[in-house]
C-alpha cells in the first residue's frame, strides 16, 4: 500500500487524483493508496446533504459523492483519502467506518486526546465536541474520500455552517484539547505510519475479489 | 425479464438504507456496470450498478427514503415489458413507461405467464388482472427464491410481512423454523421437505455467518485466558429481594453488570481494546449482554454504564433484551460494546468460558448460583455460590491484573450496598 503525501492541494485537484486512483486500483493497476493533504478553505457537501447547512456564501462548496453533510476544510485540518478495495476486505462499510474511527481514536490517544465514537454519530468526538469528520464514498467498492482531523484548524470556518447538518454542533481539535500546538506532519507521519497495520487487522486482505458485485447478498 | 434492483446490504450490521438519488430515469436505457443509483447507510455512500441491461422501467423508491435491505427500489427490463407487484397506481405508470409499445401487447405477455388456479368467468378490467398474475411469480427476491427452491419449499405457503406481501429473506426464516418446531406447518408439506442429511450441509443463517465470522476472529487473534471466582451471592440475592419488595425490580444479572461496571472503572484495562501499536483505554464503559435466541446470539450493549444507577441499569437492561428477543433490535443498540457478560446461571451451568468479542479485551462468563456447605465459626453452614470467569486479550493484560478485577468484582457482589451509593 502508498502513502502519498499531497501536502497543500486544491480540492477539485485532489479530487481528480483520487477518481484516477479508484479507478485504477479496481482495475488492478495501482496499490491501495492513502492520500494525506491539507485544503485550503472549502465547504464539502455529501449527496444527501442541504445547502442550507452553509449559512456563509463566502467561501466555495463543492457537492461529492460521499456520505453525511457539509463539512468545511482548511488547512491545519489532516485530510485523509484511502483509496482502498474492500472488495478484497469483506465489503462491510459499517466495519470500514469503525477502523477509521479507531484508527482517528488511537491518533487522538498518541496527544493525550480522550476521543471516542458516539453512537449512531460517525466520527470522533471528545467531552468538548466533534474532532473528526467521516464521509465516505464507494464505487464498485473501492472507497474514496475519507476523514478529516482537526490538528490547529482556524475553527472559524466551521462557525459558518451546521457541520453535518446538525445545527450548534461544537468542533475541537488536537491542539485545542492537548493545550499545545500540534504540528500537522507529526500526525501525518504518524496516522500514515499506522494506517496499513491497522487496516489489515480490522478488514485482512483476501486473496479475490468476491464474486458478485454486491457480496454476501448475491 | 424483468430484474429487481434491491437496497443493497452494504454491512453485516446495515438493516436499511437511505436512496440518495437515482442516476437514471425511468424509460432510460442502461447498461449492465452502468451507475443506477446511489445509496447510502451510516455516512458511507454506495453507488450502485445495475446488473442487467435494459430500460429503467419503474423506481419505487424516491431519493431521501430509507427502506429495509432487500427491498425492491426498481426494476430493469425491456421496453414494454409487464412490470410485477405493481404498486398502487403503478398500472399507470407502467403504461406510461412502456408507452413506446402499443398497450395491446401486454396480454401476448400474459399468455407466457405458467397457468395459475382458474380465474372467475367475467374477467376483471385487464391491468389488475396482470397485476394479480405478476405477484404470483414475482413476490421475492431472486434470492428467496434460490433459498426457497434449497430447501424444497412452496413459496405460495409463506406468508410474505414486506412491502405488498412481498416474501422477505425473514419470513423464509421463520418459515423454516415454524415447521422444524412443528407449529404452524401443513403435514403434506412436511412431508415434502427432506432435512439434510446427517453428515450433509446445512446452508448459514445470516445469523449464523456472523458470529462464525466474529468467533472465528477472535479465535484466531486474541490470545484468550481465563481466571475463575467464586463469589457468595447471598447478599446480593437479599438486597434485590428488598429492592422488589420496594417497588424496584432487577434480577441478579442487573446487579452484575452494575458490579462489573464499577470494577471496569478502577481496572481500565480490562475495559480496553488491543489495537496493534497501542492500547486503546475506553473512556466509556459500555456493557454488552449476550442473549441467546434460537436463532444464535446477539449482544445489545448498555451505553455508559459508569454513570447509571443499578436501577437505571435495570431499566435499560430489560429494555434492550425485549428488543434483541423480539428481533427488531438497532444496529447502534448491538454496537458499541466495551465489555461483554455472557451469563448461563438460568440454564443451570455452574460454570464456563466465554470467547471474546473483537475488539473488545474481555468478556465475563457467569454460572448459575448454587447452594454450597461452607465453614464459617467452627460450623457448617449453607452459602449460595455463584462462579464468574474473565476472558481475558493476554495482549492488554496479565493474570495478576484479571485476579485483582474479579477480587473487586467479587467485593462489590458481596457487599452489595455500595451498589446503591
Amino acid at each position: 500500500m502508498n502513502v502519498i503525501d499531497l501536502d497543500l492541494i486544491d480540492f477539485a485537484e485532489a479530487y481528480a487524483i483520487q477518481e484516477r486512483l479508484a479507478a485504477d486500483v479496481f482495475a488492478g493497476q495501482a496499490p491501495e493508496t492513502l492520500l494525506l493533504l491539507e485544503h485550503p478553505p472549502v465547504y464539502t457537501i455529501g449527496s444527501g446533504g442541504r445547502e442550507e447547512n452553509i449559512l456563509d456564501h463566502g467561501v466555495s462548496a463543492v457537492r461529492i459523492n460521499r456520505g453525511g453533510d457539509v463539512t468545511f476544510h482548511g488547512p491545519g485540518q489532516l485530510v485523509g483519502y484511502p483509496i482502498i478495495d474492500l472488495g478484497r476486505r469483506s465489503r462491510d462499510l459499517h466495519r470500514y467506518l469503525r477502523f477509521l474511527e479507531e484508527m482517528l481514536i488511537l491518533a487522538a490517544a498518541d496527544y493525550g486526546v480522550n476521543a471516542c465514537r458516539v453512537a449512531g454519530r460517525t466520527g470522533v468526538w471528545t467531552g468538548r465536541g466533534k474532532i473528526a469528520s467521516i464521509g465516505v464514498g464507494v464505487r464498485r467498492w473501492i472507497t474514496m474520500h475519507g476523514f478529516a482531523l482537526n490538528v490547529a484548524p482556524d475553527l472559524a470556518g466551521f462557525a459558518r455552517i451546521n457541520p453535518c447538518g446538525m445545527a450548534n454542533c461544537p468542533i475541537t481539535s488536537l491542539s485545542l484539547e492537548n493545550g499545545a500546538f500540534v504540528p500537522i506532519s507529526d500526525v501525518k507521519a504518524r496516522i500514515g505510519a499506522r494506517f496499513e497495520t491497522m487496516l489489515n487487522a480490522w478488514l485482512p486482505l483476501r486473496r479475490d475479489r468476491d464474486a458478485g458485485a454486491y457480496g454476501r447478498q448475491y | 425479464m424483468a430484474t429487481e434492483i434491491t437496497m443493497p446490504k452494504l454491512s453485516d450490521t446495515m438493516t436499511e438504507g437511505r436512496l440518495v438519488s437515482w442516476k437514471k430515469s425511468v424509460g432510460e436505457r442502461v447498461e449492465r456496470g452502468d451507475i443506477i443509483a446511489e445509496v447510502e447507510t451510516d455516512k458511507a455512500n454506495m453507488e450502485l450498478e445495475a446488473f442487467a441491461s435494459g430500460v429503467l422501467l419503474e423506481t419505487r423508491v424516491k431519493a431521501g427514503d430509507l427502506v429495509p435491505v432487500g427491498t425492491v427500489i426498481g426494476i430493469i427490463g425491456e421496453a414494454g415489458e409487464a412490470v410485477a407487484v405493481p404498486p398502487a397506481g403503478a398500472a399507470v405508470r407502467e403504461a406510461e413507461a412502456a408507452k413506446e409499445k402499443p398497450i395491446k401487447e401486454i396480454p401476448a405477455e400474459k399468455e407466457k405467464l405458467p397457468p395459475e388456479e382458474p380465474k372467475e368467468a367475467v374477467s376483471p378490467p385487464v391491468q389488475p388482472v396482470e397485476a394479480a398474475e405478476a405477484v404470483e411469480i414475482e413476490k421475492a427476491s431472486p434470492l428467496v427464491r434460490r433459498l426457497a427452491r434449497e430447501q424444497g419449499i412452496d413459496l405460495k405457503l409463506v406468508k410474505g410481512s414486506g412491502p405488498e406481501g412481498r416474501i422477505l429473506q425473514e419470513d423464509l426464516e421463520r418459515f423454516i423454523k415454524e415447521r422444524e418446531s412443528g407449529t404452524g406447518t401443513r403435514e403434506q408439506e412436511k412431508a415434502k421437505v427432506q432435512q439434510p442429511p446427517v453428515g450433509g450441509t446445512q446452508p448459514l443463517s445470516r445469523m449464523r455467518a456472523a458470529i462464525a465470522r466474529t468467533v472465528s476472529e477472535a479465535w484466531r487473534t486474541i490470545p484468550h485466558f481465563a481466571v475463575t471466582d467464586a463469589i457468595e451471592m447471598g447478599e446480593a440475592e437479599r438486597m434485590r429481594r428488598e429492592l422488589k419488595e420496594a417497588g424496584t425490580p432487577l434480577t441478579i444479572n442487573d446487579l452484575i453488570v452494575k458490579a462489573a461496571a464499577m470494577a471496569l472503572a478502577k481496572f481500565p484495562l480490562v475495559n480496553a481494546s488491543f489495537a496493534g501499536d497501542g492500547i486503546l483505554l475506553h473512556g466509556e464503559v459500555n456493557i454488552g449482554i449476550a442473549v441467546g435466541l434460537e436463532e444464535g446470539l446477539l449482544v445489545p450493549v448498555i451505553k455508559g454504564c459508569q454513570n447509571l444507577s443499578l436501577r437505571e441499569t435495570a431499566e435499560k437492561s430489560r429494555a434492550l433484551i425485549a428488543l434483541a428477543q423480539s428481533g427488531r433490535i438497532s444496529e447502534t443498540d448491538i454496537a458499541g460494546g466495551t465489555f461483554s457478560i455472557s451469563n448461563l446461571g438460568m440454564f443451570g451451568v455452574e460454570e464456563f468460558m466465554a470467547v471474546i468479542l473483537p475488539p473488545q479485551g474481555a468478556i465475563l462468563a457467569v454460572g448459575a448460583i448454587i447452594d454450597q456447605p461452607a465453614v464459617k465459626d467452627g460450623r457448617i453452614v449453607p452459602i449460595r455460590m455463584m462462579k464468574a470467569t474473565l476472558s481475558a486479550d493476554h495482549r492488554l493484560l496479565d493474570g495478576l491484573y484479571a485476579a485483582r478485577f474479579m477480587a473487586e468484582l467479587k467485593r462489590v457482589l458481596e457487599n452489595p450496598v455500595v451498589m446503591l451509593v
